[in-house]
């Protein structure tokens, strides 16, 4: 029994294998992609990669083809090297199947596999791998489909890799430059902590250390707080007073007034204090950049789409193009199989129709005759489409839904305007309260007191308290499957009140391949020319028959052209006999209709079951419980199901079918200019206009190394469940940040009770601020963690 | 005079180690951008991994173009 289990597990990537039809020796195989690269790993001796790490190998069932013949134009792969010369060209690939150790192993050995690369060197967090080959002995083609082959479809974007990965570092710098003169100023500064000097600043050493103090903090405030500067100017110019604006003023405030104190001879200064506050804020800047390196939040069609086409010259020759070369009146030819690149006139008919389900999720295809507009996403299903170009590319019609998806920067996580706003206000009434009340009897008394105001009211623990709850909040849901793009999406996922769910592939799974009945043991002759007839046509009822036909053991047998008829089967004589695939009708059966039927002469040869779709599970608690709380929607483009299970989980009058994509998008905007905020949960392309206009648009995912469309978190499959408790989570942070806050304005309170009698100390000062920021960072990062225990952890897996 | 001298020195010693001593922090410090700059802070995962294989990668000739 359990000797039965294990062996029904997949050698290549541990999935159960729904049928032993894979086999090589003493392996079995769940499907035919697991089965060839485990040959091609074996065969190279690379055995170890199976026992590195415990789930090594990528189910090949789900895998994308990729299509790489394009990259054989010389123009199209250039552009994907970051350096190129006579024998050596180096290219940083996407590789999104890069998931473990075993990954990294195989791919760095990658010269033993393909001769001519030199090196392989992967970056497990972003997925990406330097590819350094010799152009004399290999081609990027090959690399790409030696790539495709092992497993690991690198992914080709029209708009090449970022080539440079140091997008942070130049925060880094800028942390580096403030923690060195920090430390720095600290260390000779420390005679005056100790107060060994006495009034040691007006002695000589006193104010030399203090000039050279004043020389150290320079960098700090020019190039490390430069940030806080632009961004308090970019904010005024907004009319907005950004959290920036009291940093920059209590930085102008410390810095102003350690030169006067120190010109003069009359104090050390708060340089200290000053270099110390921008090292505290730049790390919380750095805290919060965080980001799930891997996953990509922002896709768009580009990623999808093949990067070449086949443009038709004026002699009739075919030249393969890059997609953006493409201009109106361009005509071009789209092989079966292959996505339209760009919307066009037909000119002739499309035998099997055109199959948007790449855009749509549609399942049928669209007959489309002579003369029709077609739309870019669609895949020829028949023969080869000859299309005359209409409009760029770019432009395509259903592309839209991706158009404005272009990601700007993340956005930070701030206090909101109207703290920031009041904050200032009342820093800057107290000191002018402080001011008028010290003028009249002692002037200088005034001018320092107010200075101090200025100075112990700088709102670190106020910038820093947001980063630090957020961020650690948006590290701990990716424990849990929740990943999302920035830290602040938290704060939006707090205030959704309405949800909208997609139904396949978010809701519903598929639950393995439409299961192949075979009628009788026939002879494999007859299979074999169905088989052949099957791979003659795009249809995915051909594509599941040729699949599982394959895994039999069956090799197709020489046929001529198959009739097929649009929308309804395969035709074809051969040796004397009548063989048709169809439906039931079709073949002239009287059977069950949602079935797909191969005939011999009106002999039934085998049928293939409807592809089973089942709920995933923990949904139907998960809309339980939302359901009771808030509207929850269902916006699905299929048609309606016959078991009508929905109507026991949500309201009839909430439950939409056959919504086109612009549909599920309007259908979001309409909801929200209702007053609602709404939480998307797809997963296909054709949620993406729906998941961008919703408040939060989360991409359910069953991979994390799947494509998912723009959106700003992804979610695992199978903690979907979880959802509500991420969302009580999001909401409750807002105590988190309010205890935060209470503390930092504790130590305010104290350390103004100093300022306003005109008694800061340098060292209060310097004791006071770090301790203040310390103990909001750690209050922050602390109540996000018991948040997380609280409401997440401590649920079941 | 001596107590005079004897100041001037300290003073001296110090205003030296003082320099001297943030002259070797600077070195840290450009040691520190130069990491940074070589990208030995793009990727803080995989090496972790790398180094624990046995058999080492392919020799190869590979330097920075």
């Amino acid at each position: 029994m359990v000797a039965e289990a294990i062996t029904q597990l997949c050698a290549h990537c541990g999935d159960r294998c729904p049928s032993a039809s894979y086999r090589s020796e003493a392996h079995v195989f769940c499907c035919s992609g697991c089965q060839t690269v485990y040959g091609i790993i074996t065969a190279s001796g690379l055995t170890d990669f199976y026992t590195l790490d415990g789930a090594a190998g990528t189910s090949q069932r789900r895998v994308r083809e990729g299509d790489y013949a394009w990259l054989e134009v010389e123009a199209l792969a250039t552009t994907y090297a970051s350096y190129r010369d006579g024998n050596r060209w180096r290219v940083l690939l996407e590789l999104p199947a890069i998931h473990c150790i075993s990954c990294v192993w195989l791919l760095e050995r990658l010269p033993r596999l393909l001769p001519g690369v030199r090196s392989c060197t992967v970056d497990i967090t972003r997925r990406v791998a330097t590819i350094d080959f010799d152009p004399r002995q290999i081609d990027l083609r090959q690399v790409a489909e030696g790539l495709a082959r092992i497993g690991y479809p690198p992914v080709l974007r029209s708009q090449p890799t970022d080539q440079d990965p140091g997008k942070q570092r130049g925060l880094l710098y800028r942390i580096g430059v403030a923690g060195f003169f920090f430390g720095n100023i600290m260390l000779l500064s420390f005679p005056e902590y100790l107060g060994l000097g006495g009034d040691a600043s007006a002695t000589f050493i006193g104010q030399r250390i203090g000039y050279l103090l004043l020389l150290l903090s320079l960098p700090v405030l020019l190039y490390a707080a430069r940030d806080f500067f632009s961004g308090a100017y970019r904010g005024l110019r907004a009319g907005r007073l950004t959290i920036d604006f009291p940093i920059v003023l209590g930085i102008v405030a410390l810095f102003s007034r350690s030169v006067y104190e120190i010109g003069s001879g009359s104090g050390a200064g708060y340089l200290d204090s000053l270099t110390g506050l921008v090292f505290f804020l730049l790390i919380g800047r750095w805290f919060q950049t965080y980001t799930f390196a891997r996953l990509r939040f922002d896709r768009d069609y580009h990623d999808y789409f093949p990067i070449g086409a086949y443009r038709v010259g004026a002699g009739g020759e075919l030249r393969a193009v890059a997609v953006s070369a493409l201009r109106p009146g361009d005509r071009i030819l789209v092989k079966p199989g292959q996505l339209i690149p760009a919307d066009g006139i037909l000119e002739a008919d499309a035998g099997g129709g055109i199959d948007y389900s790449f855009v749509t999720g549609e399942a049928e295809t669209r007959p489309a005759g002579k003369g029709a507009e077609v739309f870019a996403g669609g895949r020829a299903t028949g023969g080869a489409l000859p299309i005359t170009v209409s409009v760029p590319a770019a432009e395509s019609y259903l592309l839209q839904l991706w158009r404005g998806g272009a990601e700007s920067e993340p956005e930070m996580v701030a206090p909101s305007d109207r703290v920031v706003r009041y904050f200032t206000l009342g820093i800057v009434l107290v000191a002018s309260l402080t001011l008028a009340y010290w003028y009249p009897s002692d002037p200088a008394l005034a001018y320092r007191a107010a200075t101090a105001v200025l100075i112990i009211a700088c709102p670190c623990a106020l910038a820093l308290a947001a980063p630090f709850a957020y961020g650690t909040l948006q590290r701990l849901f990716g424990r849990v499957g929740c990943y999302l793009r920035s830290a602040a999406v938290i704060d939006r996922l707090g205030q959704v009140d309405a949800f909208a769910f997609d139904k396949t592939g978010t809701l519903v799974e598929q639950d393995g391949e439409a299961a192949l009945t075979l009628c009788e043991t026939e002879p494999p002759g007859e299979l074999a020319v169905l088989l052949a007839m099957a791979g003659q046509s795009g249809h995915p009822k051909s594509r599941a028959i040729v699949s599982q036909l394959t895994g039999l053991g069956i090799a197709p047998a020489g046929i001529g052209p198959v009739s097929e008829v649009p929308g309804a089967g395969l035709r074809l004589s051969y040796g004397g006999s009548a063989y048709g695939i169809g439906s039931a009708v079709f073949c002239g059966l009287s059977a069950p209709g949602d079935r797909t039927y191969a005939t011999v002469d009106g002999r039934e040869i085998f049928s293939l079951g409807p592809a089973r779709n089942r709920l995933r599970a923990g949904v139907a608690g998960l809309l339980e419980r939302l359901r009771h709380r808030w509207p929850v929607y269902l916006i699905s483009g299929d048609a309606p199901p016959r078991q009508p299970f929905w109507k026991d989980h949500l309201r009839p009058d909430r439950i939409h079918f056959r919504m086109t994509p612009f549909g599920k998008q309007d259908f979001i905007t309409k909801l929200q200019a209702s007053g609602k905020r709404v939480l998307m949960v797809g997963d296909g392309l054709n949620d993406a206009g729906a998941l961008r206009t919703a408040h939060v648009g989360m991409a359910v995912s069953e991979q994390d190394s799947n494509f998912s469309p723009a959106c700003d978190g992804i979610i695992a499959a199978g903690q979907l469940e979880r959802l509500p408790a991420v969302l009580r989570a999001a909401r409750r942070i807002r105590w988190v940040l309010a205890v935060s806050y209470g503390f930092a304005l504790f130590y305010n309170v104290i350390g103004l009770s100093f300022a306003v009698t005109g008694t800061l100390s340098p060292v209060v000062a310097a004791i006071l601020m770090p301790l203040s920021s310390v103990t909001v960072v750690a209050l922050a990062s602390g109540g996000s963690w018991v948040l997380y225990r609280r409401e997440i952890d401590h649920l079941p897996e | 005079m001596t107590l005079h001298l004897l100041i001037h020195y300290t003073l001296l010693i110090i205003v030296f180690l003082v320099l001297l001593s943030l002259l070797i922090a600077g070195g840290f410090l450009v040691a520190f951008f130069w990491a940074v700059g070589t990208g030995q802070y793009d990727d803080e995962v995989t090496p972790s991994i790398r180094i624990l294989f046995d058999d080492p990668p392919i020799p190869s000739d590979d330097v920075e173009p």
